[in-house]
């Protein structure tokens, strides 16, 4: 150790950046989508509009329709608040946009143009292009609550079209082409009535609007003209149900209620439909009927459109398939009957979308566009044949974990501290294991090679998946898991999600494609626990995350411990009963371990213990269940704590009390038996709203315990893997409040030792504003807030220092904390740190900004120590001078044109080289890259030129050998010469 | 050429044969001769017996009578005369400050050489490495050469200069920063702490 390890370290890192300097310049054309996908989705669809809606024909219509077939599409609103345009046959996205955060409560094609409602504004859109052609706002004065209904009235005599849109209080008529209002009405004139819910339909006359009051059971018919906003007829009709009605269709499992409510018959009939397909309510006006939506079967739909009729009945239990009859009054409808199937892991159908049109041969031809209940949406022709699917419910991802691949050299076949015999046995065992693995795998591909042609039509990230029955799943599973092996890297990985409608899946990080999905089986003893108690509830029971949207995956044994199959385990509630349920599965090939568990009380928290107990040979890292009643228990129930731990501690967050607590795992020993309970060991009571929080990651990795200064000392870092960090906000005291407007907030940002409940640290931005993402990462904190008082982003870090000596550090209790904070000239909206397998590779910032771009950003320019005055010592130490604001490069952004909206979360996983991360996005888009902090240090460029350097170096060789033989003579000659 | 000849010829000889010899000779005088040509003998011979001297050595070496210039004794001593002891203290004392001398202008390449780490100055400082360590292995063969009453403090004194150059060149190294003299130079060693106490949790599910 004859040198300065980290001055040539450095020396080395500076030579290397040069050397890789060419490929920092830019991307190249042909790099794009080499390491990275994108796959972007619109969300659960909540209004589909097709944009050749042959039912109601006009002339206009059909001849568009038999003109160009090509440019056929389906427009969406959906609960990410996006508006899109779907490709009827190709499912691309043509366009889409974001509106603002109110659900947009209705989109109607009128006249040629798309018109859509949300927020109280009624918006007209470009068909082909998604061009907003204007905005017209509803509403005379503010509303609280943005209902809004849609409507458009066509007469085919006259061209005179007219597009409604009503708020629950005012309905407005527009003409569609130039956005001139028409005329105006107010609905609830003098009533005094609250009415929360609008939903308006056309008659041959004119408009039908209907509000609703569920809090008071009434509900209020308005019937218009197409002349005047004097309303021809109204009607109050008390519906005490409404209540229980809105409670029902809660139950469904959609927010509004009142999806469609459609005149039958011309008349004052009407039948209220939900969301979810069922019919809820059949009712006169004048008569105001009950609800006879409990007595019709759930699932059945009926729907009029133009001629056709439509009638929906679920298979058996509804997962796998639904038969759809049509019936006509022309016998021109190509079938009457057909059976629509998908895979069961998509669940019930909750919307169905059938639309009707003319052939060129003048036969009426139908599609069924459905969403199922994991919000995938599916396209059928009138054969019943699945024509696409669109997997919607990756929109909505909660939760990721990812997995290695299995090895294909099992090197950790072996168990450390084995003798020398036992590990060979075990080695040799695990190898001949392997082998026969690889020989079945073999035999199963030889086997299912004819079958497998299906898979062939699966384009990327739509793959065909033909309903089939369990074991040939299990076996198509078992060949996709085949070339499923880790790279030499392990750059190849699997990403594990979970979403929000209880469904799993596994991505490719490689491709993005979906390996396998699974929905979450509901437990076995739910069914029989209410048995014939709630039969029309049993159906509704559902998957559903835990409070506030969590639902955790907890990877319980990797795929290192090769004949043992690896174990994930996902925490998620009932919805029918509330209480929390375990399930278990192969994470690499997606079949389930033992059945879905519901435990019996509530948790409080889980904490899944970092290494696995060796004792029993199982490798499985125990889960650890804080109950409410403090009881503690292992999941699974047979696994031992491992030993080498001084304390296990848990921590819960209570946002609701702004309460923080801490609980230690207590050990008892009762008749011979160890029981486990948890004690109370502190209380953090904050009194200020939670924001946000934040841990470091327990499998982080920390190279370095300190920082080498100018002068070659060392300031430790202050490296307590115990930390969280907090962000509360509170009512600005300090600043005056400003002229105009409300006064300021200020935010507090704690560190709390989650073991002794000690606040280790702690700072108070005054005049400040969420929203606040924090990242904490080896010994610093990085945070983004909002600055109230100059009005722009400012991004914040602390570093934590224990000291200068190695012995002060290791007794350290109180850090000592640098701060520093910059301007931030982008709104950001997440932030994640890169990840290494070692953590030498210098860390990044990724911010998620709103406009749509990843930016990666050196921690280096995030750093307290950047000095104001520049000093030879600094520069020495590799410190840039302070600059307020942090450079933003194009460059920076990782994903380059393909914007990312709505980014939920951002993960970052280790791969095998120490100079590369894994970043997967998910939110409305999904998005994973290799994200490489200090370039690529450890591997040759993708277009080295191994053949140059192998010539020259032969050729070095050769003229070695050559010069050898001519020395040689040439010595000889000046001897004799 | 005749010459030239000729002592090809008889250097092997001599060489071997002189290695007994000198090693008394060293001894006794502390100066070595490998070969000497008798040139009075070769003025009582005439150009044409000397042709044919030529000729029959080409023939039949070993029945040739002693060649010219041939002595069996060992050549006589120039001068003959008694070692000069105080010359002999001056070469033992140049040979021992030879190191101490070179020193300044080390001393001025080093500070010419910059404390930046690049090639050139790390050529120097194994430059000035080598020279020392290269010496202190050739010792014995120096040490060989120093002779004289004063041998021992020569000796000591050449010891010193190298050693002299040696801490200039690690000097230089701990300017420029590659020796680990600080706690930095360690930090990669020091392992980060054991995690001993776990904890984790999150808000309330």
């Amino acid at each position: 150790m004859g040198i300065n390890k980290n001055k040539f370290s450095f020396c080395m890192l500076i030579f290397l950046l040069f050397l890789q300097m060419y490929s920092v310049l830019a991307l190249y054309e042909d790099e794009i989508g080499k390491h990275d996908w994108t796959r972007p989705f619109v969300g659960r669809v909540q209004h589909l509009e097709f944009d050749l809606p042959a039912g109601t024909t006009t002339k206009q219509r059909s001849q568009q329709l038999q003109g160009g077939s090509s440019s056929r599409r389906l427009f969406v609103a959906t609960d990410h608040n996006v508006l899109a345009a779907i490709g009827l046959k190709s499912s691309r996205i043509i366009w889409r946009h974001f509106l603002e955060d109110a659900p947009v409560n209705g989109i109607k094609l009128c006249d040629g143009a798309l018109f859509s409602m949300s927020n109280g504004l009624l918006r007209s859109w470009s068909t082909s292009r998604g061009i907003l052609n204007y905005e017209i706002s509803v509403q005379e004065q503010l509303e609280a609550k943005f209902a809004g209904s849609l409507a458009c009235h066509e007469d085919p005599d006259d061209d005179r079209s007219l597009v409604f849109a009503s708020t629950a209080r005012r309905l407005v008529a527009v003409a569609p082409l130039t956005g001139a209002l028409e005329w105006a009405a107010n609905l609830d004139a003098g009533s005094g009535e609250n009415h929360s819910e609008v939903t308006s339909f056309p008659n041959p006359d004119g408009l039908t609007v209907v509000t609703f009051d569920p809090t008071a059971g009434k509900m209020r018919l308005h019937r218009f003209g197409t002349e005047s906003g004097v309303a021809k007829r109204t009607a109050t009709v008390k519906a005490e149900w409404l209540t229980s009605l809105q409670r029902l269709a809660e139950q469904l499992g959609h927010a509004g209620p009142w999806q469609s409510v459609e005149e039958i018959g011309g008349q004052d009939l009407f039948q209220l439909t939900s969301n979810s397909g069922a019919v809820v309510a059949m009712l006169d006006a004048s008569l105001a009927t009950g609800p006879t939506g409990e007595s019709l079967p759930a699932g059945s739909l009926l729907r009029y459109r133009g001629q056709v009729r439509f009638l929906l009945r679920q298979q058996g239990d509804g997962g796998g398939g639904v038969t759809l009859e049509a019936s006509s009054s022309s016998s021109l409808v190509a079938s009457n009957k057909i059976s629509l199937s998908f895979a069961s892991h998509h669940g019930r159908v909750s919307q169905l979308y059938p639309v009707t049109f003319v052939r060129k041969g003048g036969s009426y031809g139908y599609r069924v566009v459905m969403a199922t209940r994991d919000a995938d949406l599916h396209a059928f022709d009138d054969t019943g044949e699945r024509q696409w699917m669109r997997e919607e419910s990756l929109a909505g991802i909660v939760s990721v974990e990812a997995v290695d691949l299995p090895s294909a050299d099992e090197d950790e076949l072996v168990t450390p501290g084995g003798s020398v015999f036992s590990s060979f046995a075990q080695r040799l065992s695990g190898q001949v294991h392997h082998f026969i693995h690889v020989l079945q795998h073999l035999m199963l591909c030889w086997g299912a090679r004819p079958a497998s042609q299906a898979d062939s039509l699966g384009e990327f990230g739509y793959p065909d998946e033909a309903p089939a029955p369990p074991a040939s799943a299990a076996s198509s599973s078992g060949s996709g898991a085949g070339s499923l092996i880790r790279d030499e890297f392990n750059l190849h990985k699997l990403l594990v999600v979970a979403t929000k409608d209880g469904k799993l899946a596994a991505l490719d990080s490689a491709t993005g494609r979906s390996v396998w999905r699974l929905m979450i089986p509901m437990p076995a003893a739910a069914a029989a626990a209410e048995g014939t108690a709630a039969k029309s509830a049993r159906t509704e029971a559902r998957i559903e995350p835990l409070a506030g949207g969590q639902m955790p995956l907890y990877i319980q044994r990797t795929t290192a411990h090769f004949p043992l199959e690896p174990m994930a385990t996902v925490l998620c509630r009932d919805s029918s009963t509330g209480r929390p349920v375990l399930f278990s599965f192969n994470p690499i090939t997606g079949i389930g371990i033992g059945l879905a568990q519901r435990l019996q009380s509530r948790l409080l928290q889980a904490l899944l213990v970092p290494q696995p107990s060796h004792d029993d040979g199982q490798y499985i890292r125990p889960l650890m269940l804080l109950s409410d009643t403090l009881q503690v228990t292992l999941y699974p129930a047979k696994t031992a704590l491992p030993h080498g731990f001084k304390s296990l501690n848990l921590y819960t967050i209570d946002r609701d009390n702004r309460l923080l607590q801490g609980y230690r795992l207590r050990l008892t020993e009762q008749q011979q038996q160890q029981q486990m309970s948890a004690i109370s060991t502190w209380r953090l009571a904050l009194h200020e709203p939670i924001l946000v929080t934040a841990a470091r990651r327990p499998t982080e990795q920390v190279h370095s315990v300190g920082r080498v200064l100018g002068n070659r000392h060392v300031l430790y870092k202050y490296l307590n893997p115990n930390l969280l960090a907090v962000a509360t906000l509170a009512k600005d005291m300090v600043t005056p409040a400003p002229q105009i407007g409300d006064a300021f907030t200020q935010i507090t940002i704690w560190l709390i030792d989650t073991v002794s409940g000690r606040v280790v640290a702690s700072a108070t931005h005054h005049h400040s504003s969420g929203p606040v993402s924090l990242v904490h990462s080896e010994h610093w904190l990085v945070y983004s807030l909002w600055n109230q008082k100059q009005r722009r982003f400012q991004l914040s870090v602390w570093e934590l220092f224990a000291g200068n000596g190695l012995r002060d550090c290791m007794n350290a209790t109180q850090p000592i904390v640098g701060k520093q904070s910059y301007i931030l000239p982008a709104p950001v909206q997440h932030l994640a740190v890169s990840q290494t397998e070692r953590g030498i590779t210098a860390k990044s910032v990724l911010l998620a900004l709103r406009s749509g771009g990843i930016m990666e950003l050196n921690k280096a320019f995030l750093d307290p120590r950047r000095p104001f005055d520049m000093t030879p010592e600094f520069q020495e130490e590799g410190l840039m001078p302070y600059h307020p604001e942090v450079p933003m490069s194009t460059q920076a952004i990782v994903n380059y044109n393909q914007s990312l909206h709505r980014v939920e979360g951002m993960v970052t996983v280790p791969t095998g080289l120490e100079s590369t991360s894994l970043l997967f996005v998910h939110g409305t888009d999904l998005f994973c890259t290799r994200v490489q902090p200090s370039k690529m240090f450890d591997v040759l460029k993708a277009d080295f030129d191994y053949a140059f350097i192998a010539a020259v170096t032969i050729g070095m060789i050769i003229g070695s050998f050559v010069t050898q033989r001519l020395a040689a003579r040439k010595a000889l000659f000046r001897l004799w010469s | 050429s005749c010459e030239a000849a000729q002592s090809a010829m008889r250097n092997e000889p001599t060489a071997a044969a002189a290695v007994p010899n000198s090693a008394s000779l060293a001894a006794a005088v502390g100066i070595r001769r490998r070969w000497a040509i008798e040139f009075s003998l070769l003025h009582h011979r005439s150009p044409a017996s000397q042709s044919r001297h030529y000729d029959s050595l080409s023939t039949a070496t070993a029945q040739l009578a002693a060649p010219a210039g041939y002595m069996d004794r060992p050549p006589p001593l120039a001068g003959g005369r008694e070692p000069d002891g105080a010359l002999i203290s001056k070469r033992g004392w140049d040979a021992a400050l030879g190191p101490l001398k070179q020193l300044p202008m080390n001393l001025f390449i080093m500070w010419m050489a910059g404390n930046s780490v690049s090639i050139f100055p790390i050529m120097m400082v194994l430059m000035l490495f080598m020279r020392p360590i290269q010496a202190v292995f050739a010792m014995q063969a120096t040490f060989a050469q120093i002779e004289g009453g004063q041998a021992c403090l020569q000796r000591f004194v050449y010891l010193i200069g190298n050693l002299a150059v040696l801490a200039l060149a690690v000097y230089k190294c701990h300017t420029m920063g590659l020796l680990p003299t600080y706690e930095s130079d360690w930090l990669s060693f020091v392992d980060s702490p054991r995690r001993t106490e776990v904890s984790g949790g999150g808000f309330l599910l």
